[in-house]
């Protein structure tokens, strides 16, 4: 039976699932956290302007706030020799860390109350569980003599911010314990609310008072004390009602003295800029500041792929030394633990795919033949009329030795055939290009058409051979994580469990297998397509949606002339479409199942805003999709809603089999305008391959 | 062979259900290459539905393992929900309606003191492990366990006295086993040892409290056994025998069609292993296997560990008893 499996060194992906050790240990930065460029800078800590950390699921929030949150400063400033109170002016802050979650905020609603009273209770309900966390810092910053001084004065600053019934306490324990009373007293009200038909809290202090009013109160007491705010760090937003952002939004809009407010939030999860200031709006960049996680790491690839390393590199830290191999791992390099696909089109991998076969049996010339033949009873494709023709157009394309080069050359005669050009002819020019390229191997538009087409035509032939896509190597992965460290982390889990239950040793010896990568990377793909499955009805949505663009991704990727190379993007004008597919494509983009494509965002044209997305990549192995996109297709106003609007099932089955026909022999649509499918901006058809 | 880079959409749907199962349930037993080793005795086919491997692969895929933490909680249910509220039915039962609850409660816990737990085999045998972890998982003192010979008192026999209870205090005792198959073998030890035990003290109340059991034998043993009460924790009706026509493996319409092929397959290599019981012993078709051993009742391919004329590599070893 099987020995001991090593643990997954990428088992723990949520940073609410690590202590604050873990937090501390598997912190990676890109740049030293006083550099600009570092990502713990890029949270402003220190700064007093609010800001938002936003980003998708897995995109490093909750462990940036966790890490600059004050439990991890102390163990910072321990490791430093420094006393609390140093730490904190040098660093300049003291990190409050909330889970919004943690509030259980869905209890204040309903229960025969109305809206107004709970959110008076929410709010008063804010004011003292964050009273009692700054209280709590507080605590741990004053040392032994200073406190025997400060704390009177601050129980008595602190009194004083109360409207009624001032807390009877003489030191910062007494205070907490208080508030905490207090607090509890009103849990007893809340939740008995709906049993008891009453709702009557004794609110004894304002909107923001203790919130503000205990970090300027704690400063007052001695010039000691200053040179540092209090940021108070709510984590996870989204859990909040729109009225309780509301209120969180009026508290950024009215911040005053030494505490600020740092938001960590999905970034669908802000529902509301509202404030209850006479319904001003915040306004970025005016009330607070946005810090966009994914997009930080989309914006530069390099900054990210960084990142990763680093990232990977400290997990597999803690898990040489518990390994078989022990820290001798630490020698090689990173990306040589993944075997990479093959992607020469030398490789003998590709005889193998074709089984060996002669290039007159193999499926690609086999598919060629035949769709040319089936045309031959109905006058043929221009010089082609006859069996003779067909064989001097295979013939002439034949590479035995690159069975890669072959099928690109048979993709190359189908394009020529979709445009109407003369099929003998193009097959001579093909011809002479690969057999150019077979002995240069240099750069040219036959080697620009290989590249561009490389995975298409690998799908392909793997897909004729009924070979598993394959999937792996650690950039690819990166990329595939679109700016997501837990994707990564993810795809890396699935991939180790997959590699071990093979039999392999992972990260001990030899590479990982693309088997194993490539049933890693769908096993991720599932886990992040069905984690929707929870989102109810705008789930089902979503799900339906995607499915359907995949489905005609799919089409293109498997088609004798795809319309696009490595499709996996579209665009789109902001003004088409209707209510629901509009809806759709941003609930699609809210939960990263699209992700919008940068540097197109919404481009300005002449005319209108059209918007570029794309599948996130991390879906893709679910449907055998390329992993490095290039083209975009533009769509028309009929294929958004046929894809958008999960009523739409018959609409999209036609524009299924109007891709379908446009993109495979005998090509019947491809030149044919389309009143249904064509308009302006959604030119499809495919450009000549050998044009430059 | 299934370790190819070849693209079969069901070879990867039960290697995954493998891979689950492998990494939780089954408390890593089978990985990958160990699966392949065993597949590798079967013959593969271009065709599917005659495809050896594939109709293997499925069947290891249905494989019910209880690993050592589900058969401790089994145990904790054997005393908590089968022993204890029988008792106390019967001390109820022995009562006027007109009893409080502390007092049932205080009248159970005497009984449970005049109770005795038996293994029902060779101490070296499964049942003494069970009633080791039945001992700690219901936090049972050890004076109320014994050895099945340790019921009757043998010292007069030599000078002409009779068969002897050896403590004539106990009122009740309780056999665990693993699992009870065609029941034969529970009904054997129930003649060997329950019928004189109620011959001497008719009084006594006997239990056969196996962790699973197969319906007819639960059956057969209630109407030809000297035990009083007969219950499994886990009852196992025919639809868990692996080619019963109602078969719960084979429901599915698209893989019915597959039952009686890999039947044929599993009584072609089982006869090959275990002549006299292809399918496992007394015809169980059971694909079931425990922390400790796989029974016998299971199919053979899976226990089977030949080393002889026709060698096999098992996938849930059993140890067989070794009688010399």
């Amino acid at each position: 039976m099987s020995g001991v499996t090593p643990s997954n060194p990428f088992s723990l992906t949520k940073a609410n699932d690590l202590s604050d050790d873990q937090i501390q240990e598997l912190w990676v930065d890109i740049a030293p956290p006083d550099s600009p460029d570092s990502l713990f800078s890029a949270g402003r800590f220190a700064s007093p302007m609010p800001t938002f950390i936003l980003g998708s699921k897995g995109s490093g929030k909750t462990h940036l706030m966790r890490y600059a949150s004050f439990a991890l400063q102390k163990k910072r400033f321990e490791r430093e020799k420094l006393r609390s109170l140093a730490g904190a002016r040098a660093d300049g802050y003291v990190g409050i860390y909330t889970l919004c979650s943690g509030l259980e905020t869905g209890r204040f609603q309903g229960k025969g109350q109305s809206e107004e009273a709970w959110l008076e209770v929410f709010s008063y309900y804010l004011e003292l569980s964050l009273g009692i966390a700054a209280l709590a810092a507080i605590d741990d910053l004053l040392d032994g003599e200073a406190r025997n001084h400060i704390e009177p004065r601050l129980c008595a600053a602190v009194g004083l911010l109360f409207d009624s019934d001032p807390p009877p306490a003489n030191g910062v324990g007494a205070l907490i314990n208080e508030l905490e009373r207090r607090r509890r007293e009103l849990d007893y009200q809340v939740n008995n609310a709906a049993f008891t038909g009453e709702l009557v809290p004794n609110v004894t202090a304002s909107r923001g008072k203790l919130i503000f009013g205990i970090p300027q109160a704690f400063q007052n007491c001695s010039s000691d004390l200053c040179g540092f705010i209090f940021a108070y760090q709510l984590d996870e937003l989204e859990n909040l009602t729109e009225a309780q952002q509301k209120h969180v939004n009026t508290l950024v809009r009215d911040r005053r003295g030494p505490a600020t407010l740092k938001i960590g939030a999905r970034q669908f999860g802000i529902k509301t800029y509202a404030t209850m200031s006479a319904g001003e709006e915040n306004i970025r960049d005016s009330e607070f500041e946005e810090l966009r996680l994914d997009l930080r790491f989309r914006r530069n690839e390099k900054t990210y792929r960084d990142l990763v390393a680093l990232l990977v590199e400290r997990r597999l830290q803690n898990f040489w030394p518990h390994s078989s191999t022990g820290l001798a791992g630490r020698g090689r390099r990173l990306t040589d633990w993944f075997e990479e696909p093959k992607r020469d089109p030398f490789d003998p991998f590709f005889q193998k795919l074709v089984k060996g076969a002669p290039s007159s049996e193999r499926p690609h010339i086999f598919r060629l033949r035949n769709a040319l033949a089936a045309r031959l009873p109905r006058g043929g494709v221009g010089s082609v009329q006859n069996d003779e023709d067909i064989a001097e157009i295979t013939n002439a394309i034949a590479v035995p030795e690159a069975p890669l080069l072959e099928k690109l050359n048979t993709f190359l005669i189908f394009n020529a055939w979709a445009r109407g050009l003369d099929l003998k002819q193009t097959a001579m020019s093909v011809k002479s290009d690969c057999e150019a390229f077979v002995t240069s191997k240099a750069a040219g538009r036959y080697r620009q058409k290989l590249d561009h087409y490389k995975s298409d035509l690998i799908a392909q032939m793997f897909r004729d051979a009924s070979f598993r896509h394959n999937y792996g190597g650690l950039d690819e992965f990166t990329r595939m994580s679109e700016g997501q460290p837990r994707a990564l982390i993810t795809l890396l889990k699935q991939t180790f469990d997959w590699a071990t239950f093979q039999g392999e040793r992972p990260f001990e010896a030899g590479s990982i297998s693309l088997d194993a990568e490539s049933k890693g990377a769908l096993a991720a793909a599932d886990w992040f397509y069905n984690n929707m499955r929870k989102a109810g009805s705008e789930g089902q949505a979503i799900l339906i949606a995607v499915d359907r663009l995949a489905e005609l991704f799919r089409i293109n990727r498997f088609a004798d002339n795809p319309i696009e190379c490595s499709l996996i993007g579209f665009s789109v004008s902001a003004r088409i479409g209707s209510e629901t597919s509009q809806r759709n494509l941003r609930l699609a983009l809210d939960h990263s199942f699209l992700v919008e494509i940068l540097g197109g965002q919404s481009e300005r044209n002449s005319e209108q805003v059209t918007g570029k997305f794309q599948l996130n990549r991390m879906l893709v192995p679910k449907w055998g999709l390329a992993t490095g996109r290039r083209g975009i297709k533009p769509l028309s106003e009929v294929e958004l809603n046929a894809i958008f609007d999960p009523e739409m099932s018959e609409a999209f089955e036609n524009v299924k089999a109007d891709w379908v026909s446009r993109m495979n022999a005998p090509f019947d649509r491809a030149r044919r305008a389309s009143k249904d499918f064509a308009n302006g901006d959604a030119d499809d058809s495919q450009n000549d391959l050998f044009s430059d | 062979m299934r370790s190819s880079p070849r693209h079969d959409p069901v070879t990867d749907e039960l290697q995954s259900k493998i891979k689950t199962l492998h990494s939780s349930i089954w408390e890593r037993r089978a990985d990958w290459p160990e699966v392949l080793d065993w597949l590798d005795q079967f013959e593969e086919n271009d065709d599917p539905d005659a495809d050896e491997q594939l109709q293997a692969l499925r069947l290891l895929s249905s494989f019910m393992y209880f690993g050592v933490n589900e058969i401790r909680a089994l145990l904790r249910s054997l005393f908590r929900d089968t022993f204890r509220p029988q008792v106390a039915k019967e001390v109820r039962s022995s009562l006027s309606s007109s009893i409080t609850l502390g007092m049932v409660g205080s009248m159970v816990e005497a009984e449970l003191r005049r109770t005795r737990f038996v293994s029902l085999g060779n101490p070296s045998e499964s049942s003494a492990l069970l009633l080791y972890y039945f001992r700690q998982e219901n936090s049972l003192p050890k004076n109320l366990f014994l050895h099945g010979s340790d019921i009757f008192d043998l010292s007069a026999l030599g000078s002409g006295g009779s068969l002897m209870v050896q403590n004539t205090d106990i009122t009740r005792y309780v056999f665990i086993d693993d699992l009870c198959g065609s029941g034969h073998q529970a009904k054997e030890y129930s003649d060997r040892v329950v019928k004189p035990l109620k011959s001497i003290s008719p009084d006594v109340k006997t239990y056969y409290y196996p962790i699973f059991g197969l319906s007819n034998g639960i059956e057969h043993l209630r109407t030809h056994s000297a035990f009083d009460e007969v219950y499994p924790v886990v009852e196992l009706d025919p639809t868990f025998r692996a080619f019963a026509t109602d078969s719960r493996l084979y429901v599915e319409p698209k893989i019915a069609q597959l039952r009686l092929p890999t039947e044929a397959t599993c009584r072609r290599y089982g006869g090959e292993l275990v002549p006299a019981h292809p399918l496992g012993w007394e015809d169980g078709q059971l694909y079931i296997g425990f922390a400790h051993n796989t029974p016998d009742n299971s199919l053979p391919i899976f226990w089977c560990d030949h080393t002889g004329s026709r060698p096999w590599r098992p996938i849930f070893r059993r140890y067989p008893k070794v009688f010399w």
